[in-house]
This record gives structure tokens, C-alpha cells and sequence, in this order.
């Protein structure tokens, strides 16, 4: 029933990012793959570009879809005074938290992957078969591969923004929390740049998953990339952790 | 133990620098209709959320029907129905409510829902933001009720509510509700209320119970007499409440034992003027409105 719920709550937005979101895309997509065209094997900018469209350019929708999926659950219940309706169910609080930040994030995966999904069509579409490497054929990466890790980073990005703002709800017990999710990524950005500024040396970690390197303008896939993935994910799993200590310490 | 529904101990709660409740210890017999009275900021909302486990105890000892609402919150909670804010899921109607709510409770009766939206004439189809105060009020009773509690704890149900609804929903609790040997508090300010429908009070001012007792007892406990003489004891006394001195004349107010504590002053020589009952607004006014004063809630339970 409480699924129910928060599918109730978010359902309008979950249709309206995939149509929105995927609809953009492929308009993108094919105005960029039937203006330019590809050739069947690219050069490293041509790579470039296709990197801009097809990661850099899907982060900006998807998180921001994460960041509105974040503000639903226990968090804006509270704000709404439904806090003390709510929590007087028999169930444990764990529970109910546990299962908005899981079935939101599981929103935000799908429309994560339905996304991957469109662009990887379009790249089968204008590039042909699975196999054409993007680079020299034996040391490039594999399309459907190129595209699986982007849409790993997208998804270990966007479950990020969505943990961030859930857990931030849960501390103002409010969904005006996504204001300080907001002000939480911005001010990393902007101390990331203000670090590249004062310690050129110093370098803040990506909020992106940093998959490819760039060696003989060839793409290759970076080194420790499970280590990497893991340490996300962890990360990712200590917001819902740390809502879960705070909220059942928490007066209603 | 087994014989109160509710039990509280040395119960305190601190937000802070403010001490919201100060040793509280609240004894709600099983079965019974209890009045939880206060005025605004008496402690009251705050007690019900520490026996719903909303909130923790700073310290002391709170039991419901046998549990302890922070360790067994779950099963206690699905024996124990609580109406506090009075705000449910304002994008959801009472239809969707009653869905949502139905998943909850294993002794759920929709049967039960389905007549009290009739009774109370609530408009189930519409959103929960766009009801009406008493029709929003009426649907958290709603839920209450047909989720088959053992106990209903309810926080100023008729606040903000028309006469007409006032006496429906105090039917409803008392008629098919309390009659059928269930426990109920509600906290409440509005005296007449409180009077028409319970069998035990509590009077709570300043995160201090200040009086606990049957509605009976403390009927019969209370009386102000007027008498003239000299010498009259002024305070001393366990039965005597309050003492006022105008133009000759003394006014006590006493508890307990006034007829014995009357006939010695009669031996006295005083003489008493007339000797007056109290009811509950009285009694409430002399406990509250004199802050300072402390009854010893043992004094008429």
C-alpha cells in the first residue's frame, strides 16, 4: 500500500521525464547523426562530440529528474504535517523510508536506462552493427559496451543526486530539502573550481564516473573501474543509511 | 498493570531549554472514556505523540496496553488507533485513504469505513486538501475507527468543529466505540465536552498532571463553602484547596473530606453561609487557573 502510494505521488513525473527525456533525444540525436553523419569508424573528435551528446548532454535532464524524484516520500510527508498520520501505521519508520528511497531510485534507474536505451538505438541505427569499435578496431571500445558504461555513470550520477536530496528532505523534514541538495552539488562544484584555481595540483573527485581515458586518441576503458563503481555505489548507499539513523531518532 | 490501558511513569520530555513534560504519570484504566484536559501549551499534544512513539521520552516509564511505544511501536501501534494532527495525505481522497489505510491493519473492517462515511456524511470522493475542517476531522476518526483498535487516543477531536458535528462524532465514540468495553482518551479543552462524555479525567497544566480521578469523584470531592468566624484555618489543612477572605466572609475551597473538616469548624463556632457543588468547569478553573497550586492527584483517585 505505501508503494502504492508513492507511485501514486510520483507518477505523473516518472511519465513525463520518459517522454520528455526520451523524445528530446532521439530529436537530438538524429538531428545530429543525419546532419553530420558517421562514419564507420570515427576520428577522436568525432568521438568527442558523440561523448558531449551522448553522456554529458543526458546528465543535465536526468539529474534534474532525480532531484524532483528525491523531494517525494517521508521527507515532504512531514513538511505537509502527514508526518504523525504516517508513522502512527504499524509499520517501522526504517520501512517506510526504505521503501520510497528504493522504489523512487528504481524511477529514476528506469528512466536512466529507457534513455540509454533510445540513444543506443540511435547509435545502432546510424552506425549499423554492435561490433564497429569507436576508435582502431582493436584497441577501441565496442558501441553497445561504450554505451552500457555511460549508462552505468548516468545511473551511478543520478542515484547520487536522488540520495543526496532524499536524505536532505529527511533533515529538513521537508521537501524544501531540495534546496540544500541543490546547494550541496552546487557548492561542490564551485569548491572544485576554486581548488583547480588556488592548488592546480589538487583536483576534487568527479561527481561523474570518469569510465573512458583517451590514450593514442583512442578511448580506452579507465583502470580500477569496479573499485571505482563500488566506492559510488557505497556512497550512494550512506544517504539513505544516515536517513534511516536520523529519522528514527527523530521527534514527529 | 493489566487493568490500565495506559501508564505513565516520572514521564519526562524536553525540547531543549523547554521541559514540556515534567514527571507526568497518567493512569488510564482499560475500558474506560478518559478526558486528558489542558489548556493550550498544558502538555497534552505532546503527551499523546510520547505514548504514540512519535516522540522519546527524556525520561520515565510510558506503557500502552502492556507495550512500550518506542520498543514495540510496531504491535503496539496496531492495536492502538491515534488521531493527532488531524492531516492525512492531502492529495488523496477518502476513498484512496481508506485503500491506503486498509493495507495496515489486519483487523481493518471496510464494512465499518462504509458506514461511518454514511453516518458522518463525509464526501469520500474528494481530496483530502479540499474537505471541509469537520469533514477532514471526521475522516481521521474514520480510519480510527475501522481499523478495529483496542484503544483510541484521540488529540482535540471537536477542535474547530460546528455543535452539529461536536455531537455526531462524540455519538459515534461513545456509542459504538467506548460501549463495546474499548478504551478511549481525548484531549480536549472544551470542558462541556469532556463532562458529557467521560468516566475518568485528567487535568494536565504545565507538563503536570494536576488531577486524576473519576468524573464522579471529583463531582462530589469538590465544594465552595462560604462561612463567617474567627480563627479559621487558612491552608493548613489537606482538604482545603483554596482560602479567600472578602467583607467578613471566607471562601474555601475544599476536596475530600469537606463534611467532617465542616463540622469541626462548626464546633468552632463559624458559621458556614451555604456549601455549593462544583462542576468540572469549576473544578478545572480553581486546579488550573491557580498555576502554582498542586493537588495530589492520589487525593481522589
Amino acid at each position: 500500500m505505501y508503494l502504492w502510494k508513492y507511485w501514486r505521488e510520483s507518477r505523473i513525473l516518472f511519465g513525463v521525464s520518459l517522454l520528455v527525456i526520451g523524445g528530446l533525444f532521439v530529436a537530438v540525436l538524429r538531428e545530429r547523426f543525419e546532419t553530420n553523419g558517421i562514419p564507420a569508424e570515427p576520428s577522436v573528435n568525432q568521438i568527442a562530440a558523440l561523448w558531449m551528446v551522448f553522456l554529458n548532454l543526458q546528465i543535465f535532464p536526468l539529474c534534474f529528474v532525480a532531484w524532483m524524484f528525491g523531494s517525494f516520500g517521508i521527507g515532504r510527508d512531514m513538511g505537509e504535517h502527514s508526518g504523525s498520520f504516517i508513522f502512527s501505521r504499524p509499520r517501522k519508520r526504517a520501512q517506510f523510508m526504505w521503501q520510497d528511497w528504493s522504489f523512487g531510485l528504481l524511477q529514476v534507474l528506469m528512466i536512466d536506462i529507457c534513455l540509454n536505451l533510445v540513444i543506443w538505438l540511435q547509435f545502432h541505427r546510424a552506425l549499423g552493427a554492435g561490433s564497429i569499435a569507436l576508435g582502431h578496431q582493436d584497441i577501441g571500445v565496442p558501441v553497445s559496451q561504450f554505451c552500457g558504461m555511460t549508462c552505468i555513470a548516468a545511473i551511478l550520477l543520478t542515484a547520487l543526486v536522488f540520495s543526496l536530496t532524499y536524505f536532505s528532505t529527511i533533515v529538513l523534514k521537508s521537501a524544501r530539502g531540495v534546496f540544500l541538495s541543490a546547494g550541496v552539488l552546487l557548492g561542490y562544484i564551485v569548491l572544485g573550481m576554486v581548488i583547480r584555481h588556488y592548488w592546480p595540483g589538487l583536483e576534487l573527485p568527479s561527481l561523474l564516473l570518469q569510465i573512458f581515458s583517451f590514450s593514442h586518441h583512442t578511448p580506452t576503458i579507465g583502470g580500477h573501474l569496479g573499485l571505482q563503481i563500488a566506492i559510488r555505489t557505497m556512497i550512494v548507499l550512506l544517504f539513505p543509511i544516515a536517513a534511516q539513523f536520523m529519522l528514527e531518532r527523530a521527534d514527529i | 498493570m493489566s487493568d490500565l490501558a495506559i501508564e505513565t511513569q516520572s514521564m519526562h520530555k524536553h525540547y531543549g531549554t523547554l521541559h514540556a513534560v515534567k514527571g507526568l504519570d497518567l493512569h488510564v484504566p482499560a475500558g474506560s472514556i478518559y478526558g486528558f484536559m489542558g489548556r493550550n501549551g498544558a502538555g497534552k499534544t505532546t503527551t499523546i505523540r510520547l505514548l504514540a512513539g512519535l516522540v522519546r521520552a527524556t525520561s520515565g516509564q510510558v506503557r500502552v496496553l502492556g507495550l512500550d511505544p518506542q520498543v514495540d511501536r510496531v504491535a503496539m501501534l496496531g492495536r492502538a488507533g491515534f488521531v493527532i494532527d488531524k492531516m492525512l495525505l492531502p492529495s488523496m481522497t477518502g476513498e484512496d485513504m481508506v485503500r491506503f489505510n486498509r493495507g495496515f491493519f489486519p483487523r481493518w473492517s471496510d464494512a465499518l469505513a462504509a458506514k461511518y462515511a454514511e453516518v458522518l456524511e463525509i464526501p469520500m470522493k474528494q481530496k483530502f486538501r479540499s474537505l471541509s475542517t469537520g469533514s477532514q476531522t471526521k475522516l481521521c476518526l474514520l480510519l480510527a475507527l475501522a481499523q478495529g483498535a483496542e484503544l483510541l487516543i484521540l488529540d482535540e477531536p471537536t477542535a474547530g468543529l460546528d455543535p452539529v458535528v461536536t455531537d455526531q462524532l462524540l455519538r459515534v465514540l461513545v456509542d459504538d466505540f467506548a460501549n463495546e468495553g474499548r478504551t478511549l482518551l481525548l484531549s480536549s479543552h472544551h470542558l462541556s465536552e469532556v463532562e458529557r462524555v467521560a468516566d475518568w479525567i485528567g487535568i494536565i497544566d504545565g507538563g503536570r498532571l494536576l488531577l486524576e480521578a473519576p468524573l464522579d469523584d471529583v463531582r462530589s470531592g469538590f465544594r465552595r463553602v462560604r462561612l463567617i468566624g474567627e480563627n479559621l484555618p487558612f491552608g493548613s489543612r489537606s482538604e482545603i484547596f483554596r482560602t479567600n477572605t472578602r467583607e467578613g466572609t471566607t471562601e474555601y475551597v475544599l476536596r475530600g473530606n469537606a463534611e467532617g473538616f465542616l463540622g469541626e469548624l462548626r464546633s468552632q463556632g463559624a458559621t458556614v453561609l451555604d456549601v455549593a457543588s462544583m462542576n468540572l468547569s469549576e473544578v478545572f478553573l480553581e486546579v488550573v487557573g491557580k498555576g502554582e497550586t498542586h493537588v495530589p492527584v492520589e487525593i481522589l483517585a
